[in-house]
């Protein structure tokens, strides 16, 4: 058996409070009542009812005073109000509505109006609230899906990365991907992508097939992003670009590579040495036909470390930090980290850098690579 | 006013029906005596509040004339008149003895 809704009713009017009483509980619903504002808002919070019939003309609290205290108390906000009033003028009724009632029943009433009236809004709350949990359960299948194509470290155990990856909203808007070139030579993409909505990840997957088929051993680097922002102009809706970083990294030869497109710089840590910015300069991907973008070849060394992150990290609109004024902070976090193990880096940088305080507004990764 | 009306205009039994009407004709009867007391101390905001509640639970209740009889008092206190409002008392408390005999089974 379905549970059985639940309306309250609060009106000051006894007689009213018990012929609806035993109209609702005829039909099945159970009828909690109240015969005044403070009680009728203590019963909401607690008992949440499907449904409530407010009588506007109360001593004291009248029907307007409680509807508004309830729609500013997180705990009572969706709830359906109908009110109940023997006041047939437009003005009563349009505040009424302004203040977030569905509907109005003018008394005197016929019992059975009062019914049609609470099944038809318990049909649209019914609707409303299986489109919420629908398109929340969309959301979490694109969660998934996203999640589902992040590399994890220990299915590329010869790239030597370790990741932290914190998406703001169900569908981030930063990604990466780790690509087996050849046996010797790795690739390593981060981008970040402009919004946060299920468009955004589609552009995921798209990127992520895009980088599956143009890097690879024929095409260099930099020609690999030529290719992928060739389509990407094609395909992207006009207000959509990504910044992005590819690392090209050949460990027999030990030339990494590295292509930017209007991203923040890599963080390099030569073994035992401070670390530094690699700065370079480059278009944004996806927007451009005719894009240029940054590239560096360094020559590597074994135990060297790369990060490559996202400009949540350092950003915060919150704090009014910028990108150019966190950068300048952000170094100081990797002093010592040569030592750490790999696989504990990102999270010790991120204790270091949020150190308890709340994450940024924005969506987080961060790649540590070891040559 | 007769309590049978109750059963057919809301489709209860007779005991609930008679439920209702007892607990109307107690709760008229209550404001009556309101009105009374604010007709004496000239508080036409009290002979309003409870006409209009007066209205809506007669009206509830299917007794359409003792409601039109309230929704005259409560239109005349909004607009400050008090002359007339004895008369309109005498009739609804007439309305009420009737309920009452019905209830009695007379």
């Amino acid at each position: 058996m379905a549970d059985a809704y639940s309306i309250l009713v609060v009106d000051d009017n006894l007689l009213n409070l018990k012929l609806i009483e035993k109209v609702l509980t005829k039909e099945g619903y159970i009828a909690l009542l109240a015969d005044n504002g403070p009680d009728a808002r203590h019963i909401a919070a607690q008992e949440h009812p499907d449904l409530i019939l407010l009588d506007i003309e109360m001593p004291d609290e009248d029907g307007f005073e409680v509807i508004k205290k309830l729609k500013n108390n997180a705990a009572t906000v969706t709830i359906p109000v109908i009110f109940l009033t023997g006041v047939s003028e437009v003005d009563v009724k349009l505040k009424g509505f302004e203040l977030g009632a569905v509907d109005y029943i003018v008394k005197p009433f016929h019992p059975q109006e009062v019914l049609a009236r609470v099944r038809i809004h318990l049909k649209l709350s019914i609707g409303i609230n299986s489109l919420v949990q629908n398109q929340a359960r969309k959301l979490r299948q694109v969660t998934q899906a996203q999640h589902a194509m992040l590399p994890r470290p220990e299915d590329f155990p010869n790239a030597g990365f370790s990741v932290f990856y914190l998406p703001l909203e169900e569908a981030g808007g930063d990604f990466y991907d780790i690509l087996n070139i050849s046996n010797q030579i790795t690739g390593y993409f981060l981008a970040d992508s402009s919004g946060h909505d299920i468009g955004t990840s589609y552009i995921t997957a798209s990127v992520k097939a895009l980088l599956a088929q143009n890097c690879n051993l024929v095409y260099s680097p930099i020609e690999s992003m030529r290719m992928i922002n060739d389509v990407l102009v094609e395909i992207l809706p006009r207000e959509k670009y990504l910044t992005a970083c590819y690392m090209h990294l050949n460990r027999d030869t030990r030339l990494m590579t590295l292509v930017n497109a209007g991203h923040p710089p890599v963080v390099y840590m030569p073994r035992g040495k401070p670390p530094f910015f690699i700065k370079t300069q480059g278009d944004i991907l996806g927007m451009f036909a005719d894009a240029t973008f940054g590239i560096k070849k360094i020559a590597v060394n074994k135990g060297d470390r790369f990060f490559i992150y996202s400009d949540g990290l350092v950003e915060s609109s919150e704090k009014k930090i910028s990108w150019v004024a966190g950068m300048k902070r952000f170094l100081t976090i990797f002093e010592g980290l040569g030592k750490s193990d790999l696989p504990d880096v990102p999270n010790i940088l991120m204790s270091r850098l949020f150190n308890g305080d709340p994450m940024p507004e924005d969506d987080i990764v961060l790649l540590c690579i070891e040559v | 006013m007769d309590f049978h009306n109750i059963k057919s205009s809301l489709g209860v039994d007779t005991n609930e029906a008679k439920e209702l009407a007892r607990l109307l004709a107690d709760t008229l009867a209550s404001d009556i005596e309101k009105i009374r007391r604010g007709i004496r101390d000239n508080d036409v905001a009290s002979i309003r509040f409870v006409a209009h509640s007066m209205k809506g639970s007669s009206g509830n209740l299917g007794f359409e004339k003792f409601s039109q009889l309230a929704a005259i008092v409560e239109t005349r206190s909004r607009a400050g008149r008090l002359d007339g409002l004895g008369d309109l008392l005498l009739d609804m408390q007439g309305l009420l003895e009737k309920l009452e005999d019905s209830l009695s089974g007379r």
